[in-house]
């Protein structure tokens, strides 16, 4: 494969792989070194890559590992992985008295999903729900690149899909969309 | 007959139903409980939003042009 055709596949990739970085190292700095070091990496190994076989699994493991190879320490504590109930917001909205069907529908507590909250919300997520979940909102991925990227199967990838909306719900909501939508 | 889902049940299959998940037949039953319940119908295009809002948050930043060019650059001459 020469660098054109290289260039060919990778260049589709790259925004995606940007936010996926961006979201798991919060750092501008460090998500353009990841994509950096890991497009030099996949660029340097490209004739390990099986044609006929997903591009953007391939990178994507790499965009990973070269993620993992940088993780700092972490600085927030973690939730503990206690479970939540599934559509956990909009249950809590109802119990707290928060019309959700009126004209203007549930914009007090969709208004409060900033980047900020979100980002608050995955870091406190465990690193399996949190890669998951970030390669399914960054990446408009379907299960089977999730699977193949992570190298898990398919039952895997649902169950920590589902289980990480629920959990980032539950850190959204108890780091304040309740009383922001009640109050704010 | 098709089995008639309790909100529960539902609620449990409402993230496989927002991401055409489920089987034919799952999917079938929810549509059915959605048709005649709304609470649950609510909560299921609360769901969508919800997830949609996430998504929109999380898409907000794009790679910056002088880094794709960098990389295409570093690509061609190494
Ligand atoms: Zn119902």
């Amino acid at each position: 494969m020469d660098a054109s055709e290289f260039e060919r596949l990778i260049t589709p990739e790259l925004p995606a792989a940007y936010r996926y970085a961006l979201r798991l190292t919060r750092s501008r700095e460090d998500a353009s070194d990841v994509i950096q070091e890991a497009s030099l990496s996949a660029f340097r190994a490209r004739n390990q890559f099986e044609l006929g076989t997903s591009f953007r699994a391939w990178f994507f493991k790499i965009v990973t590992n070269h993620v993992y190879q940088r993780a700092r320490k972490r600085t927030v504590d973690q939730v503990s992985i206690e479970d939540a109930p599934d559509a956990y917001i909009y249950r809590q909205a109802r119990g707290a008295g928060i019309p959700l069907d009126s004209e203007d529908p549930s914009q007090a507590v969709l208004g409060q999903v900033t980047l900020e909250a979100v980002d608050k919300a995955l870091a406190s997520l465990p690193d399996e729900y949190r890669e998951a979940s970030t390669l399914y909102f960054v990446g408009d991925m379907s299960y089977e690149d999730i699977s193949q990227i992570l190298e898990i199967p398919l039952g895997t990838v649902r169950s920590r899909l589902y289980r990480g909306r629920r959990l980032l719900q539950k850190a959204l909501w108890d780091q304040g969309l309740a009383g922001e939508a009640i109050h704010g | 007959m098709d089995k008639i889902l309790s909100c529960q049940e539902t609620i449990v299959l409402l993230q496989g139903f927002v991401d055409r998940d489920l089987t034919p037949e799952e999917s079938e039953q929810v549509h059915a409980h959605l048709d005649h319940c709304p609470p649950c119908r609510e909560a299921f295009v609360f769901e969508g939003k919800i997830l949609r809002r996430i998504k929109d948050a999380m898409m907000a930043e794009s790679i910056p042009d002088d880094l794709m060019q960098k990389i295409i650059g570093m690509i061609h001459n190494s």
